[in-house]
């Protein structure tokens, strides 16, 4: 019994020692949080080795920017809706992830110059139900779904008078509610929303349209303290001049499109 | 009815897996990290747990009632809850350099994740060993004191031994059910087993069939460390009737 609580006790130390002994990188870090879960933004695949890997026109983004500061990148991958918090309590230095500048998110962290500008939201329905829908007021009394945390959610409620938002944390789970008629339609940015339609059959983009497009901004913690704005925004604006946000977006629908077949 | 229980749940989308081989890395690592996950929680939870049951058991009511609240309130809260709070709480005041052991287990997501559920687990493990301390007949710690034992010595070594023989296949059960609940932690991002198939669901496009995969695969891993308990514990029923 005795040999079992020394075995314990050093196992508990051995691991403290670990988390104490993380050696220091030789290049600075710069730490991304982003919510790999949207493709072709971020998402995860695997490289020809085997190993998993972090890919999509945000991810290559924030490489532009690392390597523009000299420093290595870090991705920290969570919830969407984690990533504000995370940002506040100075986990991550930068937060890309499709994410728009709005009012509410600019009293908790200051935001770049866009980079890219995604279609409009669209609303994704039943194929068979599609003709139902001609209208932002054919959506009264029907249940749509959004990203919790996101325009998106906001949209809802503002410009479908009468839908009941369902709001939860993933896309992946917003299309298995609309599979499985849980409701009636979901609201989900552009680009994401023609991925879902092109692998899915059942599902169509509705002709209504809805808002305007917001452009994608670099989230940084408020007041910048850590002086990355600058920078950030230099890149952005090279990258906009040399087309590469555009390339970066090819590269992350081939990615996309290999990791489905 | 019955067919209308099945409309529109087209088999093909819960038990499509051509993401495998390809993505089969993805719950291999998910497996070992939630077992890692789960064990070291809940050898972690044994200590404390043990503490805080002996603390519930004294007569000294400060200490008593210590234990009892810590008790009550992780028992009482939701675990999710929990992770929230030490995640973002506890651990924005202890920082964690992020570092990767094994190749794909970051410390400073795994480190907070087996503190939240070393500490849920030892509410419920002090349970345990409180019931298994209090079923020992307490003839025998009167045998001790009478025997000249001290308090603490018969606790140590006539109690505790008897209770633990009582406790370790609840401490086991209590191991399988870790396996399950550590899925919570895939909403910080912890690679464990749900993470990977969320991760493949959204990476393919496939949104059910790499949960259903999972789901599997918890079913392998627990369904025979239960019986392996059972047969354990009937084996133990065997030396007591001895």
């Amino acid at each position: 019994m005795k040999k079992f609580f020394v075995i314990l006790l050093a196992a508990v130390l051995c691991l403290g020692a670990i988390a104490c002994s993380a050696p220091a990188a030789a290049k600075d870090k710069i730490i991304l949080g982003t919510s790999a879960d949207y493709p072709p933004f971020e998402f995860i695949v695997l490289d020809e080795k085997g190993q998993q890997q972090y890919v999509g026109i945000d991810i290559s983004l924030a490489q532009a920017i690392a390597e523009d500061q000299n420093k290595e990148l870090s991705v920290m991958n969570m919830d969407f809706d984690s990533l504000m918090a995370a940002l506040q309590k100075g986990d991550v230095d930068i937060v890309i992830a499709a994410i728009e500048e709005t009012p509410e998110r600019l009293e908790a962290a200051d935001f770049s110059n866009p980079y890219y500008t995604d279609y409009p939201p669209m609303i994704l329905v039943k194929a068979e139900k599609t003709s139902e829908y001609t209208s932002v007021e054919s959506f009264s009394g029907k249940s749509v779904g959004a990203q919790t945390g996101t325009t998106k959610a906001d949209l809802v409620t503002s410009d479908l008078p009468g839908a009941n938002l369902v709001a939860l944390t993933s896309v992946n789970d917003l299309v298995n509610q609309l599979v499985y008629d849980k409701v009636d339609a979901i609201l989900l940015d552009g680009a994401v929303a023609l991925q879902y339609a092109e692998s899915n059959s059942d599902l169509v983009v509705s002709d209504v349209s809805l808002g305007d497009a917001y452009p994608y901004c670099v989230a940084v913690q408020k007041g910048d303290p850590k002086g990355l704005l600058n920078s950030i925004n230099a890149t952005i604006a090279k990258l906009l001049e040399a087309n590469q946000i555009q390339a970066f977006s090819e590269a992350a629908d081939a990615l996309s499109d290999q990791a489905i077949e | 009815m019955l067919y209308g229980l099945f409309d529109g749940m087209s088999p093909s989308n819960f038990f499509n897996f051509s993401f495998l081989p390809k993505y089969l890395s993805f719950f291999v690592q998910g497996v070992e990290y939630t077992l890692l996950l789960s064990v070291v929680s809940v050898a972690m939870a044994v200590l404390p747990a043990l503490l805080l049951a002996l603390m519930r058991l004294s007569k000294w009511k400060p200490v008593k009632w210590l234990s009892g609240a810590y008790i009550a309130v992780f028992r009482s809260t939701p675990l999710m809850v929990q992770l929230y709070i030490i995640y973002y709480g506890l651990f924005s005041v202890i920082k964690i350099q992020p570092y990767t052991i094994f190749g794909f287990i970051d410390i400073s997501r795994f480190i907070p994740g087996v503190v939240a559920l070393a500490l849920n687990s030892s509410a419920y493990v002090a349970e345990i060993f409180r019931a298994g301390i209090l079923a020992v007949d307490a003839g025998q710690m009167e045998a001790a004191r009478s025997l000249g034992l001290s308090k603490f010595q018969g606790m140590k070594l006539i109690v505790l031994p008897q209770a633990i023989k009582n406790i370790l296949p609840a401490l086991a059960n209590e191991l399988v059910t870790m396996v399950k609940e550590s899925s919570i932690c895939s909403i910080l991002g912890m690679a464990e087993l749900i993470w990977g198939a969320k991760t493949v669901a959204t990476t393919t496009y496939k949104t059910l069939s790499p949960y259903v995969l999972a789901a599997f695969i918890y079913f392998l891993i627990n369904f025979p460390a239960s019986k392996g308990i059972e047969a354990i514990e009937r084996r133990m029923r065997r030396g007591d009737r001895a």
